[in-house]
């Protein structure tokens, strides 16, 4: 199964070459947890992050489904 | 603590008392005994004829006093369009000189202000900016032992930092002090805001518990301009009660496809900062 995984600022730098910039599709076994996409994708684990489903709160330990929409934001820190 | 009664144990008058708009938000009360000169009015003329401002309006901005934490790219955009509005004193706290490479985006600083406290340099721009308002200049480095001398009165706390650590002890004392608290954070193209004010919305460490590590970060100083300007008006609605504030939601804005994407954000009940004060 497969689902879009839309990065946002800094985290677009670790999108995969052949995405569009935004986001990128990515082949998931069943019960793939978002940290196994987290870690698939090498985002840095240490940076906190906003997760959305769907559009709606996410948590890292959750499973996703065929077709989802998987939304990760870090905190932008500079001022 | 509430905040009426925060005020009274700094010995300020009832005068700053809050009471609810119509969307629930607190807001300042008025002062009659706030009077305008001619000048003034014709300086604020615009933003007074705004429906829901009017000299009532402009009466709050005038009593209010704000902490602006930092006056480099997002301190310089929020000092200067709170200066122009008539905001009464403004505390801000940079223990920073501007440099050079500074120049891009700090616009409070010029090549003159140079080896000069930025605190010191923004409060003379703004004297020129704006000459009715007072400018409190404020050299220290914020840490946990002075941030509440460093507050001091103010009514409001504006998050101007560029790192997690000193927006970390921002909040905790916003927390405590029951104070709202405006947060932004810029990189390049992109910047993120919201209006923290619990118990009412979710603390900054219920967002983002922890910190990103401190780096030199890209940033366009159009970006700074874009998100300071957001946490101006957000101020400014805080003070005349006029619309409804960020709260609970975090504003994203990516300037390289210029879109802004807006999350819903919960409160963490188990959060080591503001988890005991629902």
């Amino acid at each position: 199964m497969e689902v879009t995984v839309k990065l946002f600022a800094t985290l677009r730098d670790f999108l995969p070459k052949n995405s569009d910039g935004k986001s990128c599709r990515v082949e998931i076994d069943e019960n793939t947890t978002i940290k196994q996409i987290i870690t698939q994708l090498k985002l840095p684990e240490e940076i906190p992050k906003i997760i959305l489903v769907n559009g709606l709160n996410g948590s890292i330990d959750q499973t996703l489904k065929d077709g989802d929409v998987l939304s990760i934001f870090p905190p932008v820190a500079g001022g | 603590m509430s905040l009426a009664s925060f005020h009274q144990l700094q010995g300020d008058k009832p005068s700053k008392i809050l009471k609810l708009n119509s969307l629930g938000n607190q807001v300042m009360s008025g002062d009659n005994h706030v009077m305008f000169t001619d000048e003034e009015k014709t300086r604020y003329n615009r933003q007074i004829i705004l429906s829901g401002w009017g000299e009532e309006g402009q009466k709050k901005v005038k009593q209010a006093t704000v902490f602006i934490a930092g006056a480099g790219g997002l301190g310089s955009p929020v000092a200067i369009y709170l200066a122009a509005a008539g905001v009464g004193r403004l505390r801000i706290c940079d223990f920073g000189e501007p440099e050079l490479s500074n120049l891009n985006r700090q616009v409070l600083h010029d090549e003159e202000d140079i080896g000069k406290n930025k605190a010191l340099s923004a409060k003379e721009s703004i004297a020129k900016i704006n000459p009715h308002i007072k400018v409190e200049n404020l050299s220290d480095k914020i840490e946990r032992e002075n941030i509440a001398h460093l507050v001091g009165d103010a009514h409001i706390i504006v998050d101007c930092m560029d790192n997690f650590p000193t927006r970390h002890i921002l909040n905790e004392y916003a927390v405590k002090a029951e104070l709202p608290f405006v947060h932004a954070g810029v990189f390049g193209m992109s910047g993120q805001i919201t209006f923290i004010h619990t118990p009412e919305t979710p603390c900054l460490y219920c967002i983002f518990p922890g910190s990103p590590p401190s780096e030199v970060f890209p940033i366009v100083g159009a970006t700074a301009g874009v998100i300071g300007t957001l946490e101006a008006l957000e101020v400014l609605k805080y003070l005349t009660g006029k619309g409804s504030l960020l709260k609970n939601r975090m504003l994203y804005w990516d300037g390289e496809l210029m879109m802004f994407q807006e999350i819903t954000l919960p409160k963490d009940p188990k959060c080591i900062v503001c988890g005991n004060k629902r």
